[in-house]
């Protein structure tokens, strides 16, 4: 191995800060003789200890060293890089050294604190961490950063409640967007529900505002009847192009993307008797029943819930099921716009709820009274009110997943207006079974360990959302993954739930997973916020750590792509690869991974690691 | 002017807000109550549904944001104030003070070490303690320390010298008896002295007073001053500088002493002019023995003039030289003659044989004269010197009676002192006032006295006595000695250029203590009239203090004295100690036998032993909390405590908010069906998650607080206060169920043999990833749930907490070895205070309130301010990170259209 | 295969340092954002540990490819720390997964070259873990102490057989089937499907052992030019495995016949760039 690269380029001149941390490191390590011993290297110029390298006197002794000394590499022999280094960093800067032409030791997290006893083969250690520092230094290379031009436009694929309102934020922000809608009207999933959780107003009225907005905004081109064609280009710089039905292509340049294509409900073949009998429904079924106001006169009703998830044919809970079942129970309870085509004299006279409920209640009483208070599971509650339908709701369920603050206390609500609700284990499940052409439902009573028959007279089943059937094609147009269960997947769980890895691309609403709406809202927003950033500044600028492609080298063999998270690798016209530095993080797995040895991590090369791993094992 | 924007809390909402809005390279203003940002994330150990490390993943972000140059962190700061509109706000930021400069501060924790103040960390829960120089966990962000300073203690306040009490105690108790002898001098020189005869007006402030008793914080400073010297550890301080100028010091005292001491540690020659052959003043000469030993006193004076301190005995100014002399052979002097002339009672009879003044009687007893006094002897005056007089004429064989004009209760004397002369055998005739002294050839046969009633307050706030018409009674005695207060001796000066006030004190400035001739100062009894010894220390100290600026050529115009800070209350530590203040019994001073007492002249009460000393300093309740021990600073390398740094108000000028204050966690002990404070082995979650951190109080360790032993059987009860409107938390908190089955799950891959088992009410597991993440926990990690409410009992003996539910509508119990409380989740303490300011709309349960919580959640009803996160209503960890996303958008949305940003 | 122990102190020394205390020389990598904030924290917290460890940062442990690790230890370094995230904690989401694959490789060639693969360790640390840092660096320290000292420098066939590990984790083939054996096995292919992992280790098993032993033949005969009679000895390897790797080699021109010892050709490694 060449010795020094450096020939035809500046030759080093290093400047060694080690810091006493005033008796941090100094009580435990003799600086002055590591300060001795760093003069003594190879390439070091200079050498010099300060009391505090971080105080403002030891940042100018930096400073002028540089100066001075003609140095054109620091290193700096102190505390932790992962907090001290942006400012170390700066101070080169400020003396004209490339803050890449810095580099950091740690002497008092790995060496003075963790050896306080041993004072001598602690200097020794130092001594060596110095040494590595310097060897690393002198393969060090000034760095520019990329700065990649932004086009200050954004595509918005999906035209639902999380679609708009993204769109609609971006375009309050001032930026141009593209709103993409399969469907020739704007409004998604939620325009064919009849009624929504928290509000007493129709869905459609409840959109409209937001409709009307999206509709009103200069700032906002909609592409209805359309899907994404093609997308080329990376973050900052895409080139969409937009298909419409029949129509020519439009070809768009956008510098971010929305993916909000929201979700589809599952159809529950084969299971609780679905399509047997024309009142076996989906809430998604029943909602339409409500909006063209052609719900059957109904005595009694049975929800049933996870009808295909939490383990039948998806493995999820569907989150918001169990809240639009208490909605829809809640308003088949009051009898909501005259949802059951019957008037309130009706509907007061119908009788009370089967009798034959009277013997459970009184172990279910005798235990609430001793609690006091708790889970009225059975639904059994206070005399108070009865559903001024009329109709006896149940609702089988396994949790009601009545999260948060509202949900709960329409839970609540609904058990006050006398909904039952019915715990079901999945390894019984309640059977729906057609007789004499009526509806019976056949289940486990959980508390009092016996089977039971519930005649009714719809049945209404609480099936998952699951993904966009071509969730999976716009997941490889956009290089973005899907997860397990085919909706798409964020960067990070926690910290990044709207973000793609890649950057550029963002997710929001139900697209990305069951979701009600004031959650698909303020991942919407969220989502446009994320966008907003690169269209704001105009650029994107990543700092100097990232991988290089030898094209030389190169034989286009792709490993790297695969293994890249963020998509920052991509082939390029000649079959090789090609790094979007403004994509790159820097992990360096690409470098690693290169069967043919043609990626360099820059910052981190080869030459410079094992220039400081190697210095560890020489001998003073 | 870049337009900006304020967002209010540093949790992991708050990050997200500001980076967003900072990366779009919108100013941001992070204010975050605490002394570091991260909020509850920083606390957790894990994370569902990845049980990805939590300050892993948030570490980084807190330095990105910390690090951001458009995000300004202001840390340890409140909004104050606020006014404007959208676009347009003004908000006062309320930076107080952390005494310790961020930008100077390397987070070496050096401080931590030396600060003697433990108080319980909040951060892990109160698991563990903290001192009061502190950052609150190891990664914080700034990593820069706090010291943890509320006010001032009482004891330290009421401290006439100022001082600090807390602090010499808070010494003693963490065993820094050396450093407690230092912080002690550099107030008051002589520990052990002061220790013993001071009035203590510490004790009566101190806070535990309406706990209890007050803390013995005299007795403590005895003790240490005793166990120092005693230890060989009292080494006279090096002088670094030496000094050509000279002073002189007329008085041995404790005014005199003090200002000698202090200006010989910086260099100056002092000497010591003394007109007696003793040093120490009243100290020696007004102070028997059975109080103040006297080998006590000349140690602890030998100790100051070790500084190089130049003394000479038996030598009178205006008798064997002049001031003008010492004016001209010294650059300044200091006169601090005491008063050691005894006031007359003024009373027909006082010329008898048999009326020996008190001073003159305590002088001579002193110089171990024979002081010739009767059998019956009456002491008139309620002071120390008439205790003093009245205890040393009955060690003397003599029956002795106090003759005081007022009740008990208004005697100025110490409440030890007068309580001694009752136990010893001392009468006391209260209300009754001399008018004449009887006698028979020449000698005293009887006092002559006048009934007294208490009349309408005086100048001094006592109630004025008042002679009763015809009460007339005789006592018969043969010697009497009145104390009823002394003079300074101004004719001994022979100075007539001195002025002099017409109480026949010396007159000087009070705020420099220099007389009308210029480089003579003079404090002490000589210019207050007789007070204590402390405040002749405090007299003392302020002369030495003008003087070394009169010889280094500054001004000596008085200083301001200010004195403004907080005086800590006892609501205040209540509040802090969320009420809980433990009673403890004040150790007591042992006493020699009584009948020893009356006999003998050996000290009376002895000092604490080192054991005694550390249990009653254990009952301090550190009120400051700080104890302004001034320890840290010293131990800090870069220099960066300002003790006297100031609380600040920032003003802003943000076109929007965002308001991201997180949440609380509900102290389940009102609800005592789950025992937890009644049964050790119960755990809230918060605790749990704490114990299960590897950097947590217990290093990662799960163990029970009962034996310490690891709990194999563990129960985790949900909705504890949630669901339940009961007490007031009808909601779902919405992430326990999740946390629950993590913390679970990390039992098991700590401890192989760890069984949980959940009691819930819904498991809801409703986000991505959260069913199966249960699925697994059953599965994988054999996490049993029982679908139940449930209440705890105990086994007494074991400690083992009994889980009682029901299943199908039996009631059960099972036995674990210990329980975690999944407790509600609520807003925090000052949403309401906070709300109020904004202008914000609570919800019935104080979260803040979204305008419009389906099509718009985050916009709050004020234009401009926006929600995000806990605050706005419960919300797991990407629902918060998304909020604030949310919000920064909204706040862009708004900078976008007021032409700014 | 097992390293033979040394508990001699005096192999494998320079001249002149005879009289000195070994002390394991020991280096670690860890990941900038838990590992090294481990670190860190041990530190912060004053956990101690034995100083003979000396730790690099880098950015995610997925950048530690097996000739960083290799060629470290042909400098000499008697132990390998890695230190990384704990799975799924990776701030680079997958990068550890792809650690853990190339470790096992690295275990593979060690084996191979005859070092005990307890040399080499991988950790993961948390942010949050500083006691188990020290604990973790105090028992590897002590393990490498009885381990002995790294014979590199003192046996010329040790240096030959770590070169040629080295050079073996460098070709394509191991870099190809190890830089996808996450993808293959943890996330599918392109096709969603995953393959059965006992038969892909099984393949990457086979083409460990062929890499390695083409490199150390290629080692050996730099050094000295040899017949695959020798180089069977010399490596302890059947003549007809040395033989097919020599066709091989020959076909890609990597080494070439030096001369004819009577009826016994003798190969030399061709030199390649200006690399000799």
């Amino acid at each position: 191995m060449p010795e020094n690269t450096n020939t035809e380029k500046e030759k080093p001149r290093i400047g060694v800060f080690i810091c006493h941390c005033g008796s941090n490191i100094g009580g435990f390590v003799d600086v002055k003789a590591v300060t001795e011993y760093a003069s003594t290297l190879p390439d070091v110029a200079y050498a010099t200890d300060n009391l505090y390298t971080c105080a403002e006197d030891g940042l100018n002794n930096i400073k002028e060293s540089i100066k001075e000394h003609n140095l054109n590499r620091v290193v700096v022999s102190s505390c932790t890089p992962r907090t001290h280094a942006p400012l170390f960093q700066r101070t080169c800067e400020a003396a004209g050294v490339n803050k890449y032409m810095f580099t950091f030791v740690n002497i008092r997290e790995h060496c003075s604190w963790v050896h306080m006893k041993q004072k001598e083969k602690a200097t020794q250690k130092a001594k060596d961490l110095v040494r590595m520092g310097v060897a690393r230094a002198r393969f060090l290379e000034p760095q520019e950063e990329t700065k990649v031009d932004v086009t200050p436009v954004a595509l918005v694929v999906g035209g639902g409640v999380s679609g708009m309102t993204a769109a609609l934020s971006l375009a309050n922000m001032g930026f141009p967007v593209h709103l993409v809608e399969k469907e020739k009207a704007l409004g998604g999933f939620v325009k064919n529900l009849h009624g929504l959780m928290m509000t007493t107003k129709s869905a459609n009225e409840t959109i409209k505002p937001l409709i009307d907005k999206v509709d009103a905004h200069k700032n906002i081109t909609q592409h209805l009847s359309s899907h994404l064609a093609s997308v080329e280009g990376f973050i900052g710089n895409y080139d969409v192009s937009i298909g419409g039905d029949g129509a020519e292509a439009k070809d768009v340049k956008v510098g971010t993307i929305i993916v909000a294509t929201g979700a589809v409900p599952l159809v529950p073949e084969g299971l609780f008797g679905y399509k047997e009998h024309p009142n076996i429904i989906t809430s998604t079924e029943f909602e339409e029943l409500c909006n063209k106001k052609e719900l059957p006169k109904l005595k009694s009703v049975a929800f049933i819930q996870c009808a295909g998830a939490r383990g039948q044919k998806v493995s999820y809970c569907s989150r918001i099921c169990c809240n639009v079942a208490i909605k829809s129970a809640i308003s088949i309870a009051e009898n909501r716009d005259n949802m059951l085509g019957v008037t309130e004299e009706e509907g007061g006279v119908v009788e009370e709820p089967v009798a034959e409920k009277k013997a459970e209640d009184e172990g279910l009483d005798r235990r609430r009274r001793r609690r006091g208070r708790g889970r009225r599971e059975e639904g059994e509650a206070g005399e108070e009110s009865a559903p001024s339908s009329g109709v006896d709701i149940t609702v089988f369920n396994r949790d009601v997943m009545a999260y948060g603050v509202e949900n709960e206390l329409e839970f609540n609500k609904a058990r006050e207006k006398r909904v039952k609700f019915i715990r079901y284990v999945p390894d019984n499940l309640p059977k729906v079974s057609v007789k004499d052409g009526k509806l019976e439902v056949e289940y486990f009573h959980e508390t009092l360990k016996m089977e039971r028959t519930m005649p009714v007279d719809m049945v209404i089943l609480s099936t998952p959302l699951v993904a966009q059937p071509d969730a999976a094609t716009l997941s490889q147009l956009l290089k973005v993954p899907l997860g397990q269960e085919g909706f798409f997947q964020e960067a990070h769980v926690k910290l990044r739930p709207v973000d793609f890895a890649t950057d550029g691309v963002y997710v929001c609403g139900t697209c990305r997973g069951p979701a009600d709406i004031a959650e698909a809202v303020y991942q919407a927003a969220a989502a446009a916020s994320r966008a907003a950033i690169p269209l704001a500044n105009g650029f994107v600028q990543a700092e100097a750590l990232t991988s290089r492609v030898d094209e030389t080298k190169c034989t286009g063999c792709g490993t790297c792509v695969e293994v890249c998270p963020y998509g920052a690798l991509r082939k390029s016209e000649e079959g090789i690869s090609e790094v979007i530095a403004a994509a790159c993080k820097g992990c360096g797995c690409c470098g690693a991974t290169c069967p043919e040895g043609a990626i360099t991590m820059t910052h981190y090369t080869d030459l410079q690691l094992l220039a400081e791993a190697k210095a560890a094992l020489e001998e003073v | 002017m870049k337009r900006s924007v304020m967002v209010i809390g540093g949790g992991i909402s708050g990050i997200q807000a500001a980076l967003d809005l900072a990366e779009k390279g919108i100013k941001v203003d992070l204010v975050e109550k605490l002394p570091s940002i991260g909020g509850r994330m920083a606390q957790l150990d894990k994370t569902f549904p990845t049980n990805d490390c939590s300050i892993c993943i948030l570490a980084p972000k807190m330095a990105d944001c910390y690090s951001h140059p458009n995000v300004n962190v202001m840390t340890y700061s409140e909004v104050k104030d606020i006014s404007g509109k959208a676009g347009d706000f003004k908000v006062d930021v309320l930076k107080k003070a952390r005494f310790v400069d961020e930008e100077k501060c390397t987070g070496c924790g050096d401080c931590f070490k030396v600060c003697p103040v433990s108080l319980p960390n909040e951060f892990d829960m109160d698991m563990r303690e903290r001192p009061a120089i502190y950052v609150p966990f190891l990664q914080s962000v700034p990593r820069a320390a706090t010291i943890d300073r509320a006010g001032v203690a009482p004891c330290s306040n009421k401290c006439p010298a100022g001082l600090s009490a807390q602090g010499y105690v808070a010494l003693i108790r963490a065993e820094k008896f050396k450093e407690a002898v230092n912080l002690i001098r550099k107030t008051v020189p002589l520990p052990s002295v002061c220790g013993r005869i001071c009035h203590h007006p510490c004790e009566e402030g101190c806070n535990r007073t309406e706990v209890d008793d007050p803390v013995a914080i005299a007795g403590l400073k005895a003790f240490v001053g005793d166990y120092v010297r005693q230890q060989g550890e009292d080494v006279p301080t090096p002088i670094e500088e030496e000094r050509k100028e000279k002073v002189a010091v007329v008085g041995a005292g404790p005014a005199g002493l003090a200002a000698a001491y202090r200006l010989a540690l910086k260099g100056f020659k002092v000497k010591i002019i003394e007109a007696t052959s003793k040093p120490g003043g009243m100290l020696w000469w007004g102070i028997p023995d059975y109080r103040l030993p006297k080998d006590v006193l000349t140690a602890e004076v030998d100790y100051l003039l070790a500084h190089g301190i130049d003394i000479e005995y038996g030598k009178t100014v205006g008798k064997d030289l002049t001031l003008e002399d010492l004016k001209k052979e010294y650059d300044a002097v200091f006169l601090a003659i005491g008063a050691h002339e005894s006031l007359k009672l003024g009373v027909p009879g006082e010329d008898l044989e048999g009326v020996v003044h008190g001073v003159d009687f305590l002088h001579r007893a002193a110089d171990k004269e024979t002081v010739a006094i009767g059998k019956k002897v009456a002491v008139i005056g309620g002071g120390n010197a008439a205790m003093d007089a009245a205890r040393t004429a009955l060690r003397m064989g003599s029956d002795v009676t106090v003759i005081y004009r007022r009740t008990k209760d208004e005697m100025p004397a110490i409440g030890a002192e007068i309580k001694g002369a009752e136990e010893e055998g001392v009468k006391f005739e209260f209300l009754a006032s001399p008018v004449k002294i009887q006698g028979k050839d020449g000698k005293i046969t009887a006092i002559e006295c006048i009934r007294m009633k208490l009349g309408e307050p005086d100048q001094s706030g006592r109630p004025r006595p008042v002679p009763v018409e015809g009460s007339e009674f005789t006592v018969d005695v043969d010697t009497i000695i009145p104390a009823v207060s002394q003079a300074p001796n101004l004719d001994a000066l022979g100075s007539k250029d001195l002025a002099v006030t017409k109480w026949k004190t010396l007159e000087v400035n009070p705020g420099n203590l220099s007389t009308n001739i210029p480089g003579v100062f003079a404090g002490g009894d000589a210019v207050s009239g007789p007070a204590s010894a402390v405040e002749a220390f405090a007299a003392g100290n302020k002369a030495a203090r003008y003087i070394e600026k009169l010889l280094n050529g500054e001004s000596i115009e008085p200083e301001p004295e200010e004195k403004d800070e907080h005086v800590i209350t006892l609501d205040d530590v209540k509040a802090r100690m969320e009420g809980e203040i433990t009673k403890s019994e004040r150790v007591l001073r042992q006493h020699i036998p009584d009948d020893k007492r009356r006999t003998s002249f050996e000290e009376v009460e002895k000092v604490f032993t080192k054991e005694e000393a550390l249990k009653e300093a254990a009952r301090c309740v550190s009120c400051g909390p700080c104890s302004q021990c001034e320890a840290c600073a010293p131990a800090c390398g870069p220099n960066a405590i300002d003790y006297n740094m100031k609380d600040q108000v920032v003003t802003l000028n943000p076109a929007a908010i965002v308001v991201a204050t997180g949440f609380d966690v509900w102290d389940p002990t009102s609800a005592s069906e789950y025992g937890y404070k009644k049964y050790p082995n119960v755990y809230t979650a918060m605790e749990y998650e704490r114990m299960i951190n590897a950097a947590g109080p217990t290093g990662g360790h799960i163990v029970r607080r009962s034996d310490g032993e690891h709990p194999k059987k563990l129960a985790f009860i949900q909705c504890v206060g949630s669901r339940n409107p009961q007490v007031g938390h009808p909601y779902c908190c919405a992430v326990c169920c999740m946390h629950a089955t993590k913390e679970a799950m990390l039992a098991r891959e700590h401890y192989e043999d760890i069984n949980s088992t959940i009691f819930y009410k819904d498991m809801r597991a409703c986000a991505k990833g959260f069913n199966e993440y249960v699925e697994r926990a059953k599965s994988d990690y054999g996490v049993s749930y029982i679908n139940s409410d449930a209440t705890v009992q105990e086994n007494a003996e074991t400690h083992n907490p009994i889980v009682v539910f029901d299943v199908g509508g039996k009631q059960q119990s099972k036995e674990f070895d210990a329980v975690v409380l999944a407790t509600t989740l609520v807003p925090r303490k000052d949403t309401v205070e906070l709300a109020k300011k904004l202008g914000l709309k609570l919800t019935e349960f104080g979260f803040f309130e979204s305008s419009d919580s389906i099509l718009d959640f985050g916009r709050s009803g004020v234009p401009g301010i926006y929600l995000a996160g806990y605050c706005a209503g419960p919300a797991d960890i990407p629902e918060s990170v998304a909020q604030g996303s949310s919000a920064a958008a909204k706040a862009a949305e708004i900078l976008a259209n007021s032409g700014g940003g | 295969m097992t390293e033979k122990k040394h508990h001699t102190a005096h192999h494998g020394k320079k001249k002149g340092e005879a009289d000195k205390e070994w002390e394991p020389k020991i280096v670690g990598f860890l990941c900038n954002w838990c590992s090294y904030a481990g670190a860190d924290l041990c530190g912060v917290s004053r956990f101690q540990y034995p100083t003979n460890i000396r730790l690099v940062r880098v950015m995610c442990s997925t950048r530690v490819s097996p000739h960083l690790v290799l060629e470290v230890f042909e400098a000499g370094a008697d132990g390998i720390l890695i230190g990384g995230c704990h799975l799924n904690d990776c701030h680079y989401m997958t990068g550890n997964f792809h650690t853990e694959k190339r470790v096992n490789l690295m275990k593979k060639l060690l084996r191979e070259a005859g070092i005990d693969e307890g040399r080499l360790r991988l950790e993961w640390v948390s942010a949050s873990e500083g006691e188990k840092f020290s604990k973790v660096v105090t028992e590897f320290t002590e393990e490498i102490q009885k381990l002995g000292q790294s014979k590199v420098h003192a046996d010329d066939m040790v240096k030959a057989k770590v070169a040629a590990a080295d050079d073996a984790s460098e070709t394509f083939r191991l870099k190809a089937l190890v830089g996808k054996e996450f993808n293959l096995l943890d996330k599918g292919n392109a096709y969603g499907d995953k393959l059965d992992p006992e038969k892909f280790r099984g393949i990457i098993d086979a083409a460990t052992e062929d890499e390695f032993e083409r490199a150390l033949i290629l080692e050996l005969a730099r050094i000295r030019p040899m017949s695959v009679k020798q180089l069977g000895m010399v490596m302890d390897t059947p003549t007809d495995r040395i033989l097919r790797h020599i066709v091989l080699l020959r076909q890609n021109s990597k080494i070439a016949m030096e001369h004819p010892e009577g009826f016994t050709p003798v190969y030399k490694t061709v030199a390649i760039g200006g690399e000799q």
